[in-house]
């Protein structure tokens, strides 16, 4: 049953990638990668990974994707002919080449790493978004807040870039 | 029990796909959406080993 739900949740994510590189219509991409998002949280949750999977349907799909398709709306692209480089089959050969390495590399590597303290049980106990949410605002409060306050500049800055200036006619009239 | 390797393979094949579509397409918007279709397959497979730590 496992293996039925992996082999869907992987096959589909698959084709919902190729579909997101090698569709035409800018917005079928998207939703595209929309199909791809929500399987791979699929996956996510094959492997008791709940918060994460959380994460991945909140942000991505919720938010990215949200941004990206309104960029496109309000972008209007047209569909390109040649919507591919002029050189992309030159550029097969070295990305063959290049994956292979890859794998070589991925087979190659011992699994070995650091870990941290906390055992899966007490991890399992709580559950994962528990023990994520006492490790943030303990620990690294800290880090928390910079990141807080670095949102915050960006979103000020967004506005300042957002409101496009008056020329000086009108400034003189006014 | 589905092995290790089949979720490292799926994320290599997302990966491939990613890095590609940076690679071949146009459109600016697009090619960032291949950024985020790589960034997935590499949580994919932070996720996998983190699951499968355990039982290794």
């Amino acid at each position: 049953m496992a293996f039925l739900f992996f082999a869907y949740f992987a096959v589909v994510s698959i084709v919902a990638g190729i579909l997101t590189v090698a569709l035409k219509n800018p917005v079928q991409c998207g939703l595209a990668l929309l199909a791809l998002l929500l399987h791979v949280s699929g996956l996510f949750v094959m492997l008791n990974a709940e918060f994460l999977w959380a994460v991945q349907v909140i942000v991505y799909a919720g938010a990215i994707l949200v941004l990206y398709l309104f960029v496109l709306m309000l972008l209007n692209l047209k569909t390109d002919d040649r919507y591919f480089h002029a050189k992309a089959p030159y550029l097969l050969a070295p990305a063959a080449i290049g994956l292979a390495y890859l794998l070589f590399l991925l087979v190659r590597s011992p699994f070995g790493g650091s870990r941290g303290d906390a055992s899966p049980a007490a991890i399992l106990l709580n559950g994962d978004a528990h023990a994520i949410g006492i490790k943030m605002f303990s620990e690294y409060l800290l880090q928390f807040e910079i990141i807080g306050v670095f949102l915050t500049g960006a979103i000020v800055g967004a506005i300042v870039l957002a409101k496009t200036p008056k020329s000086i006619e009108t400034r003189r009239d006014a | 029990m589905i092995p290790l390797s089949a979720y490292v393979a799926v994320s290599a094949v997302l990966f491939a796909t990613g890095l590609l579509g940076v690679l071949i397409r146009r459109n600016f918007i697009i090619v960032l959406m291949s950024v985020e279709i790589m960034l997935n397959a590499a949580t994919i497979n932070l996720v996998a080993f983190s699951h499968y730590l355990e039982v290794m």
